[in-house]
């Protein structure tokens, strides 16, 4: 297998857009022992608590004004039903408000508590 | 999978409960291979990140183009194993205030995986155990 290297990828027409790149994607089971699920560009993860995650990148940013998302699995019962993925209620959203360049934390919070998951990711572009 | 955890408490937050960081297999294998920069990149970036957050500057805040740049083009430090890997991400990513300082306990250890509970009833209640 060969790794393609470059900075930018841009468009070829329609006025030649530069693609964002998804520099981090990572996914973490917290049932049981804490585990990556998968990782591309996260260094570690931090579990911190019931249903809440930092996500440590293996690089840091470029800016703070990078994109990040965080999002969990649906579960109508913890560790058995997992139907559908959705975004976390995470206090009206679903990432913090103290991210660094090297760090995101999200969680799972269903209802008024934070619960663990058998997912939970983010993707961070920028 | 890796072989250890680190597990973590932050004096400055004494009600939190533990930290557990959990390395990835991916970066794992980047450290076994050599390709990590020295740990000297990242700390001066967190610096110059945290100078920002002092100031209230944090939300337009960019990173030095070279020193970000370093992350890709400083020297390698060589293969590590991986009880040399968990220490670097020790230094990288556990906060620097946790493990640079001397407390009348301590604040970090590293254990092997399967010495974590994986019963996560109490989660919130977990401590180092001394």
């Amino acid at each position: 297998m060969s790794t393609l290297k470059v900075n930018d990828i841009e468009e070829a027409t329609s006025g030649g857009s530069k693609f964002s790149l998804v520099r981090v994607s990572a996914c973490v089971n917290l049932v049981g022992t804490a585990t990556f699920k998968s990782s591309n560009g996260c260094s570690t993860f931090t579990d911190v608590g019931t249903g809440r995650v930092y996500f440590n990148f293996s690089n840091a940013m470029p800016s703070s004004g990078y994109v990040g998302i965080g999002c969990n699995n649906y579960e109508e019962n913890a560790g058995t039903a997992n139907s559908r993925h959705i975004a976390g209620n995470y206090s009206g959203g679903n990432a913090d408000k103290d991210r660094t360049t090297t760090q995101f934390a999200t969680g799972a919070y269903p209802d008024s508590s934070y619960q663990d998951r058998t997912s939970i990711g983010c993707m961070v572009s920028g | 999978m890796s072989n250890y955890r680190v597990i973590f408490e932050d004096p400055e937050k004494p009600d939190d409960a533990a930290c557990v960081l959990v390395p990835s297999d991916e970066w794992l294998e980047e450290a076994k291979a050599g390709l990590l920069p020295p740990i000297s990149v990242y700390w001066a970036l967190q610096d110059d990140e945290q100078q920002a957050i002092a100031e209230g500057r944090h939300a337009t805040f960019k990173h030095d183009p070279e020193k970000h740049a370093a992350q890709w083009t400083a020297p390698r430090i060589g293969p590590l194993t991986e009880e040399e890997a968990i220490e670097y991400l020790v230094m990288k990513d556990i906060p620097r205030h946790i493990w640079s300082q001397e407390y009348n306990r301590p604040m970090f250890k590293i254990v092997k995986t399967e010495e974590v509970p994986s019963d996560r009833q109490f989660r919130n209640a977990w401590r180092i155990a001394s």
